[in-house]
C-alpha cells in the first residue's frame, strides 16, 4: 500500500518540525532573556538610590545649616541608602556585565567613603558644636574678668579677646584664615608661667585647648565637608543608569531581532505543520480508500478462502462463512474451540510438531491438510499459517488462509494412480498395476494366464531412428494389442518393449492351446507393417507364457515366470510357457525376496553344482560332463535355475555365481581326474556379463593352475545372446580363451538369434543342439530335418556336435544317424551331485563292453 | 449593645493602631525629638518574635531566652555589668536595653550590625551567650508543632524554619518595643509641666554644655559614634580598659575607643553605665561623661538637675 513517503522522509520532516519547534523555543528563551525585567528593577534601583543620595545631602544641609539639631534625618538617609545599596548587592548585578560591574564597585567604594565621612561629620561636628559652646562661655568668663594692669597680664588678656573674636568670626565664616588665629593661640601659650593670677591661667588654659580642638576639628569638617556631599556617588550612579540604560538599549535591540525571529519561525512551524495536517488529510483520504480496497479485498478472500484466527494456544477466535461452510460446524461450535476439531488423522504427530514449531518462532507455515467436516467427510486445504507477532517479536496470534484443494488433490491423486499405474507411452497399465492387480487376482484363488510379450525390434528403431519413433511404434503395438477382439485379457506395458498382459482361465483350458491361441491372435493383430518415421516396420516379437496354479501366491513369480518362458523363446525362437506353479517355484515369492535370498546362498555356499555326463554317440564312453548350478533353499526348496540366473543376471550376482560355479567346477574336474575319468571335460556355462569381466582369462588360469588342470579340459558353454552386441570385445575375448586351449561351445543353438555368420566369426568348437528340437524329434520330420541341417553345417564348419535332452532310445538312435558326436541326457544321466557321478560313473563303466578303451 | 462592645474595639483598635499618646507638632529646633508614634507591625509577627525572645531553646543548653539579658519589664537590660550566657560564661560589655533599640541606627556598642534582624540572630551562636547553632535549634523548634505552625502562618510559604524568618520575627517584635510615652516627650510637645523645674533646667544644661550634641534625635543618642574621652583623655579612669571599641570592626586607628553614643531613653531604668558597665549610679556617669567628653566638671546642682531631666525620659507603659 502506497499510503506514505518513504519511512526516511517521513523521519526527517518530523526532525525538521521538532528541529523548528526547538529554534522556537530557543528564540522565546532568549527574547524572554533579552526582555529580562531584571535591568529594570536595577534601573529603578538606581533611580531610588540618587534619590537616597540626594536625601542624604539634603539631611546634611538641613543639620549643617542648623535646621535640625541632630542626626536623626541623616543617620535615616543613609540606613536606608546603605540597605538599598545591600539588596542591589543581591540582585549579583556585578555578574552582568563587566563595565556595569566596575561602575558598582566604584560606586560601592566611593558610598562607603561617603558614608564614613559622614560619620566623621557627626562626631567632629558634635565636637566642633561643643568646643565652640563651651567657647562661648569661655569668652563670657573672660569678659566678666577684671581688667588687668600688670603689663604681661593686660596682654594676655588682650591676646585672650583675641582669640575669642578670631574663633568667633572662624565660626560665623568658615573660609577665614585660620593662621592668625593660630598665631594668637602660640602667642598665648606662649609665658604662661610668669602670670600669677590664676583664674587667668585656667581660663587661658582652657582656651587654649578648646581653641586647638576646635581648629582641629573646624579643619577636618571643612576637609569632610567638601567631599560629604557625594558628587562622586551622584556621578558614578549617572554612569551606572546610562550603562544599565545601555545595554538595556542593546537587549530591547536583541529582543526586537528575537521577536522576528521568532516570528519567522512560527510561520515556518505554521507552514510545516500545516502541510503535515494537509498530507494527513490526504493520508486519511487514502486510508480510506485504502481501507475500502482493504474491505473489498477481505470479501474476495472471505469468498475465495477460508480464513480463521487462533491465539496462541491454538483455540479458534474468529472464523470466516468460508469456514463455516466447508467444516459444517457453526461458529458458535468453532468459536474457542482448539483447530483440532477439524483434524482428520490424516497427519503424524509429526506433522503438527513441525508445523506449531514453524509458526511459534514467527514463521509462516505452508503446507497441505486434510480436515474433517462434521459430518465426517475429508476435505485438503493449502494452508498458509500466518504467526502475527507484537512489536517485541512475541506471537499474538495466528491467521490461518487456507483454500479447498480437494478437488485438485483428487485430481492429483487421479494423476498419481495413472503415473504410478499407467505407462505414460502407451496409456497402459504398467508393471507396478500389473502386478496390484495380478496380486489381487491371485489372493481370489483366481487361475492365472500371464503372458510376456517383446517388440523384437524396438532397440534398433530407438538407436536407427530414434527414441520418439521408438515410442510411436510402441504406441502402435499397444492400440493393436489392446484392439484384440475375443477374450477378455489386461494389457499391461512393462516398458522396454515388453508387454505383459494377463487373463482369467478356467481349470479346463489347456496351457498349450491356450498360448498357442494367443500366439496367433497376436501374430494376427501384428502382421501388418507399422509405418514409424520413414519406415514400414514388420513386427517381431516374442511372447512366454505362465499359469498360475493353486500354490503360485505371487505375481512376481508368476511375471518371473512368464518372463523366463519369454526368454526361452527368444532363444528359441519359439512359444514358450512356464507353469508357475511347477515344483521348482512353488512359492510365493516375488523377484526381489528372491534376489535377496539368492544372495544369501551364494554368500553362505548354498548354491551347488551338478554335473551330467555327455556321451560319445559312437563308443559310448564319458567324454565330458556340464557343470549345472542348482539352488535349494530351506524355504523355497529347490528353486529353477532359469528362474534365479535370470534373476542373478540382473545384478552383479551372475558373476558371483558363474565364479563359484566356474571353481566348483575346475577343482571337481581335477578331483573327477583323480578318481580316474580320463579323457574327460569340463563344461561350464558362462553368462554374456562374465565374458565381459576382463579378469575372467586371468581368474580361470589361475584356477586352473591351482588345481593343476590343464586348460584344454575345459570348455565354455556361451548362449547366442553373447554373441547380438557383435562386440569386439567379445571378440578378443573368445579369441583368447581359445589361444589358452579353452574349448567353446555354442549352447542352446536355434532357440535365439542364431545366424551362421556369429558361427563362423566366432569359431565355437561345439555347437549344442537344444532340447527343443529333440524332444519329439521322432515324431516330427521337420525338427528331424532341422537337426539334420544343423549337424551338416556344424560338420561342414568342423565343430563337435552335442545333443541335449536326450530322453528316449528312439532320440539317441535318430542322433547318432543324423551324426551327432555326443549326447546328454536323462537317457543317460540326469546331472547329479559329483560324488553321485563317481559311483554313477563306475557303473556306467562295468555296463560298457569295451571299458578298456574308453579308458586308453 | 454597641455600648457592650465598645471596649472591645478599643482594644482592638488599639492592637491594631498603637499610636502615641499625644499627638503634638514639636520644635524642631530641638536637638531631642519627641517620640510620638511606632510603626505598625504584623501582630501574628509580634506575636511569634515575642514568644521567640522568650524562648529557651534558642540557647545551646535551653537555659536562656533573648528576655534573660533583656528583660523588657525591666527596662529591656539586665542590669548587670556583664551579662551572664550559658554555663555561667560572661559578656564582655554591657548589656544595651532592647526598648526603643529599633531606633538606633546601628546596634552593639561598636555598631556592627545595621539592622536588628542581624543583631538578633549574632547572641544565638556567640559561644558565652547562648553558645547555640542554628541546625540544633531548628531541631527543636521543628519538635514543637505549634509553633511549626505560627511559623507557616507568619510566613506563608515555604521553608518556612529558616534563620531569616526568625530573625524577622525577632525584629519584628522589637520593633514593636519602641515606647516613648515618657514625661519629656509631653514637655517637648508643648506640655510644659510635664516635668519639673529641675528638670527643665537640667534638660537646659544638657543642651548648653554639649551633651545634646552627641545624645540627640528621638533615642537620644544611638545614631553616631564618638571616642570615649575626647576631650579629657581616657587614661587612668574608668574607661581605660582593652576594649579597642570601633577599631575592632574596622580596623581604622581613628576609630580606636570609639563607640555608639548610647541612647538615654529608660536611662534610669538601666544601670549600671558605659560599655563596661563600671558605673552603678547615673549621676557618676554624667558626671564623668561631662568631665571626658566636655571638658567640664560640673557642680552638684547641675549634675541632680541633668539626672532629674534624664529621668523624665523613663517611659511609662500604656496600661
Amino acid at each position: 500500500m502506497n499510503l506514505s513517503f518513504p519511512r526516511w522522509i517521513t523521519s526527517v520532516y518530523w526532525a525538521g518540525i521538532i528541529a523548528t519547534a526547538s529554534l522556537l523555543l530557543t528564540f522565546y528563551l532568549l527574547y524572554n532573556a533579552a526582555a529580562s525585567r531584571e535591568l529594570d528593577e536595577i534601573s529603578s534601583e538606581i533611580n531610588d538610590l540618587k534619590r537616597l543620595n540626594y536625601a542624604i545631602n539634603e539631611a546634611i544641609l538641613s543639620h549643617s545649616s542648623g535646621d535640625t539639631l541632630h542626626y536623626d534625618h541623616i543617620t535615616r538617609a543613609t540606613q536606608a541608602f546603605e540597605l538599598r545599596i545591600n539588596r542591589i548587592l543581591d540582585h549579583s548585578l556585578a555578574e552582568a556585565d563587566d563595565h556595569l560591574a566596575n561602575l558598582w564597585n566604584s560606586f560601592q567604594q566611593s558610598a562607603g567613603v561617603r558614608l564614613q565621612m559622614i560619620e566623621t561629620y557627626k562626631s567632629h561636628y558634635s565636637l566642633l558644636h561643643n568646643s565652640s559652646a563651651y567657647f562661648l562661655m569661655i569668652a563670657r568668663q573672660a569678659r566678666a574678668l577684671p581688667v588687668f594692669t600688670t603689663p604681661l597680664e593686660a596682654e594676655k588678656q588682650h591676646q585672650l579677646e583675641e582669640l575669642i573674636l578670631g574663633i568667633q568670626k572662624l565660626m560665623a565664616f568658615t573660609h577665614t584664615d585660620q593662621v592668625p588665629v593660630e598665631n594668637i593661640i602660640s602667642a598665648l601659650d606662649h609665658n604662661l608661667s610668669s602670670i600669677t593670677n590664676r583664674s587667668l591661667i585656667s581660663l587661658i588654659q582652657s582656651a587654649v585647648s578648646h581653641a586647638r580642638i576646635l581648629m582641629r576639628t573646624r579643619n577636618e569638617i571643612n576637609e569632610v565637608f567638601d567631599n560629604i556631599n557625594g558628587r562622586q556617588t551622584t556621578r558614578l550612579l549617572d554612569q551606572l543608569q546610562s550603562a544599565v540604560i545601555d545595554i538595556q538599549r542593546t537587549q530591547l535591540q536583541q529582543a526586537a531581532e528575537y521577536r522576528q525571529m521568532m516570528a519567522a519561525t512560527s510561520l515556518l512551524l505554521l507552514l510545516m505543520i500545516g502541510a503535515l495536517v494537509y498530507r494527513q488529510s490526504g493520508l486519511v483520504r487514502q486510508l480510506a480508500a485504502s481501507k475500502q480496497i482493504l474491505e473489498l479485498q477481505n470479501l474476495a478472500l472471505d469468498k475465495h478462502a477460508i480464513v480463521s484466527e487462533a491465539n496462541v494456544r491454538g483455540e479458534i477466535t474468529y472464523v470466516n462463512d468460508q469456514f463455516v461452510n466447508i467444516s459444517g460446524y457453526s461458529r458458535d461450535e468453532l468459536l474457542g474451540e482448539n483447530h483440532r476439531l477439524v483434524n482428520s488423522g490424516a497427519h503424524d504427530r509429526a506433522f503438527f510438531k513441525k508445523l506449531w514449531q514453524t509458526i511459534a518462532r514467527g514463521d509462516t507455515w505452508h503446507g497441505e491438510i486434510r480436515n474433517q467436516k462434521k459430518n465426517g467427510d475429508y476435505y485438503w486445504v493449502d494452508a498458509s499459517i500466518v504467526p502475527i507477532t507484537d512489536s517485541s517479536g512475541r506471537v499474538e496470534k495466528y491467521i490461518s488462509i487456507r483454500t479447498d484443494i480437494t478437488e485438485e488433490k483428487n485430481n492429483t491423486a487421479r494423476k498419481l494412480y495413472k503415473q504410478a499405474n499407467f505407462s505414460d507411452v502407451t496409456g497402459l497399465p504398467n508393471r507396478y498395476y500389473a502386478e496390484n492387480a495380478i496380486q489381487n487376482l491371485l489372493k481370489n484363488k483366481v487361475r492365472l494366464m500371464a503372458a510376456m510379450l517383446d517388440i523384437a525390434d524396438l532397440r534398433r528403431v530407438n538407436s536407427s531412428l530414434g527414441y520418439v519413433e521408438g515410442d510411436q511404434l510402441l504406441r502402435c503395438c499397444a492400440k493393436r494389442l489392446n484392439n484384440i477382439p475375443g477374450d477378455s485379457a489386461t494389457f499391461c506395458d512393462l516398458g522396454g518393449g515388453h508387454f505383459l498382459f494377463f487373463a482369467e482361465i478356467t481349470e479346463q483350458q489347456d496351457p498349450h492351446q491356450l498360448s498357442a491361441d494367443w500366439y496367433e491372435k497376436i501374430a494376427f493383430t501384428m502382421k501388418e507393417p507399422i509405418a514409424v518415421g520413414p519406415a514400414n516396420l514388420l513386427i517381431r516379437f516374442h511372447l512366454g507364457f505362465s499359469i498360475s496354479t493353486e500354490e503360485t501366491k505371487s505375481a512376481a513369480l508368476l511375471m518371473s515366470a512368464a518372463h523366463s518362458a519369454l526368454s526361452r523363446a527368444k532363444d528359441n525362437r519359439t512359444l514358450s510357457y512356464f507353469i508357475a506353479g511347477d515344483s521348482q517355484s512353488g512359492s510365493q515369492i516375488d523377484s526381489l525376496l528372491l534376489e535377496a535370498a539368492l544372495q544369501q546362498a551364494v554368500k553362505s555356499g548354498r548354491l551347488t553344482v551338478n554335473y551330467q555326463p555327455q556321451i560319445d554317440v559312437r563308443t559310448g564312453h564319458v567324454k565330458g560332463m556340464e557343470a549345472l548350478v542348482r539352488w535349494k533353499d530351506d524355504k523355497l526348496g529347490w528353486v529353477s535355475p532359469e528362474l534365479f540366473i535370470n534373476i542373478a543376471e540382473k545384478s552383479d550376482l551372475i558373476l558371483d555365481i558363474g565364479r563359484l560355479v566356474l571353481k566348483t567346477a575346475i577343482y571337481q574336474l581335477r578331483d573327477f581326474q583323480l578318481a580316474g575319468m580320463k579323457n574327460v571335460r569340463m563344461s561350464v556355462n558362462l553368462s554374456p556379463r562374465q565374458i565381459y569381466d576382463k579378469g575372467l582369462i586371468a581368474e580361470i588360469c589361475m584356477l586352473a593352475d591351482s588345481a593343476s588342470v590343464d586348460l584344454r579340459d575345459l570348455e565354455l558353454e556361451l548362449t547366442e545372446g553373447v554373441l547380438i552386441d557383435d562386440s569386439e570385445d567379445v571378440l578378443y575375448q573368445l579369441l583368447k580363451l581359445k589361444d589358452l586351449g579353452i574349448s567353446l561351445a555354442l549352447d542352446d543353438f536355434g532357440t535365439g538369434y542364431s545366424a551362421l555368420s556369429y558361427l563362423q566369426k566366432y569359431s565355437f568348437d561345439i555347437l549344442k543342439i537344444d532340447k527343443a528340437f529333440v524332444s519329439g524329434m521322432e515324431d516330427s520330420a521337420r525338427k528331424q530335418e532341422m537337426v539334420a541341417a544343423i549337424i551338416a553345417m556344424a560338420r561342414a564348419m568342423n565343430m563337435t556336435i552335442i545333443a541335449e535332452g536326450v530322453e528316449t532310445e528312439v532320440e539317441a538312435a535318430l542322433l547318432a544317424r543324423l551324426g551327432c558326436d555326443l549326447y546328454q541326457g536323462y537317457l543317460y544321466a540326469r546331472p547329479m551331485p559329483a560324488d553321485d557321478l563317481i559311483d554313477w560313473f563306475q557303473g556306467y563303466q562295468q555296463l560298457q563292453p569295451d571299458n578298456d578303451r574308453s579308458f586308453a | 449593645m454597641p455600648e457592650r462592645n465598645l471596649p472591645l474595639l478599643l482594644s482592638l483598635l488599639w492592637t491594631l493602631w498603637i499610636p502615641a499618646a499625644l499627638a503634638c507638632t514639636p520644635d524642631t529646633h530641638e536637638p531631642l525629638v519627641p517620640l510620638t508614634e511606632s510603626p505598625r507591625q504584623d501582630p501574628a509577627l509580634v506575636s511569634l518574635g515575642r514568644d521567640l525572645f522568650h524562648d529557651v531553646r534558642l540557647s545551646a543548653d535551653n537555659s536562656i531566652s533573648c528576655a534573660t539579658c533583656h528583660p523588657i519589664d525591666r527596662g529591656g537590660a539586665d542590669q548587670l555589668a556583664l551579662s551572664v550566657g550559658i554555663k555561667g560564661q560572661f559578656g564582655t560589655r554591657n548589656t544595651p536595653t532592647v526598648l526603643n533599640a529599633a531606633l538606633n541606627y546601628r546596634q552593639f556598642w561598636d555598631g556592627r550590625s545595621a539592622t536588628l534582624e542581624d543583631q538578633a540572630m549574632q547572641p544565638v551562636t556567640t559561644p558565652h551567650e547562648m553558645g547555640s547553632d542554628w541546625p540544633e535549634v531548628f531541631a527543636k523548634l521543628q519538635q514543637d508543632p505549634d509553633l511549626v505552625a505560627r511559623f507557616r502562618t507568619a510566613f506563608p510559604g515555604t521553608p518556612t524554619l529558616t534563620q531569616d524568618n526568625l530573625t524577622k520575627a525577632l525584629a519584628s517584635y522589637e520593633r514593636s518595643l519602641i515606647i516613648g510615652n515618657s514625661p519629656f516627650d509631653r514637655y517637648l510637645c508643648g506640655q510644659t509641666d510635664a516635668i519639673s523645674p529641675a528638670a527643665r533646667s537640667g534638660y537646659q544644661l544638657f543642651k548648653d554644655i554639649g551633651c545634646s550634641a552627641c545624645h540627640q534625635g528621638q533615642n537620644v543618642g544611638g545614631n553616631m559614634f564618638e571616642k570615649v574621652g575626647i576631650v579629657i583623655p581616657a587614661e587612668g579612669s574608668i574607661f581605660e580598659d582593652d576594649d579597642p571599641g570601633r577599631f575592632a570592626q574596622t580596623g581604622n586607628p581613628e576609630d580606636r575607643f570609639e563607640f555608639r553614643v548610647p541612647p538615654l531613653r529608660n536611662v534610669a531604668l538601666t544601670p549600671p553605665y558605659f560599655h563596661n558597665g563600671k558605673v552603678g549610679s547615673l549621676k557618676d556617669a554624667v558626671q564623668l561623661m561631662a568631665h571626658h567628653q566636655l571638658g567640664r566638671d560640673l557642680s552638684e546642682t547641675q549634675l541632680s538637675d541633668i539626672v532629674e531631666f534624664l529621668n523624665t525620659l523613663t517611659s511609662v507603659e500604656p496600661q
